[in-house]
């Protein structure tokens, strides 16, 4: 069976594709303004907080977003006509205003077609805070 | 008035919310990629648009929350599920609907919480200014965890 060819090695057991970004109270402003997400939690910290929250916490679909971005350009670089098909997550915990999140890969399954890829994106180099499956298919030219 | 968990039962399962239709205009592309961190200078097509971008199209689950007294703030986000059929670009013109699948009270370590499951699907309608048939384009499932107002 023929594999799908990478430009480059993705098949270590563990690759980091994104490192201690910062989350800034700019990029939740930034992603409520393009998503249209206005939840008070997002950017008022008593109302956070009257929620039982520790404070501001990130839009999950912004660490999502991040984490999508991270592999849609670590296919670009390894195999250009991959699609993403599938892509499921599960907030495990809260990413919070300056927390900093590091988004790794790991392969999973590589047929001659399409791949399979677990996502985590952690927080301040330990906690998990997103977990995620992913599946590739190949669309084009390899 | 925030929704009273009470209200939010496994008799909404099936109930299915007005279509909403989605413009996706470049500038409106480039906020999205922008602020999950793309640099212009990376996207070779100015058209891309990240599968992600699908979140922004949500305005049927605002509609739903509103209806069902649901505020915001109430809202956590647990989980979130992709299928992409066909990709989609700036210049498309997309629908979507909403329907509630699952209803599921459950007594937490914080108190009452009610889980909620909304499929959404997505439809293209349009490329480029050209109308055809619709095409589905993605479905997602969004899970949310309700809690009590405070």
């Amino acid at each position: 069976m023929k594999f799908v060819q990478f430009n480059s090695p993705i098949d270590s057991p563990e690759q980091i594709l994104l490192e201690g970004l910062l989350i800034t109270p700019e990029m939740l402003r930034e992603y409520a303004w393009a998503s249209g997400d206005y939840n008070p939690i997002h950017y008022n910290e008593e109302r956070a907080k009257a929620m039982g929250l520790p404070g501001i916490i990130a839009h999950g679909m912004l660490s999502l977003g991040f984490m999508n971005r991270a592999l849609e350009e670590w296919c670009r670089k390894a195999a250009p006509g991959l699609r993403l098909e599938n892509f499921d997550a599960k907030f495990v915990s809260m990413v919070s205003v300056g927390d900093r999140v590091s988004v790794t890969a790991r392969l999973q399954q590589n047929s001659s077609a399409s791949l399979d890829v677990q996502l985590y994106l952690y927080k301040n180099g330990e906690r998990e805070a997103v977990a995620c499956t992913a599946t590739a298919q190949l669309v084009g030219d390899t | 008035m925030a929704a009273q968990l009470t209200t939010l039962t496994a008799e909404l399962v099936g109930r299915r919310y007005p279509e909403f239709k989605f413009f996706i205009s470049e500038t409106w592309a480039q906020d999205f990629k922008h602020a999950i961190g793309y640099s212009l200078k990376q996207i070779e097509d100015p058209s891309f648009v990240p599968p992600t971008f699908i979140a922004c199209l949500r305005d049927g689950n605002f509609n739903a929350f509103a209806e069902l007294g649901i505020e915001l703030s109430q809202l956590l986000h647990a989980g979130q599920s992709y299928r992409f059929y066909e990709s989609f670009r700036s210049g498309d013109l997309l629908s979507s609907t909403t329907e509630i699948v699952r209803v599921l009270a459950k007594k937490g370590k914080t108190g009452e919480m009610v889980f909620m499951d909304f499929l959404n699907v997505f439809s293209r309608e349009e490329r480029g200014g050209e109308r055809h048939e619709p095409v589905k384009v993605a479905e997602s499932l969004m899970s949310v965890v309700v809690r009590n107002s405070r």
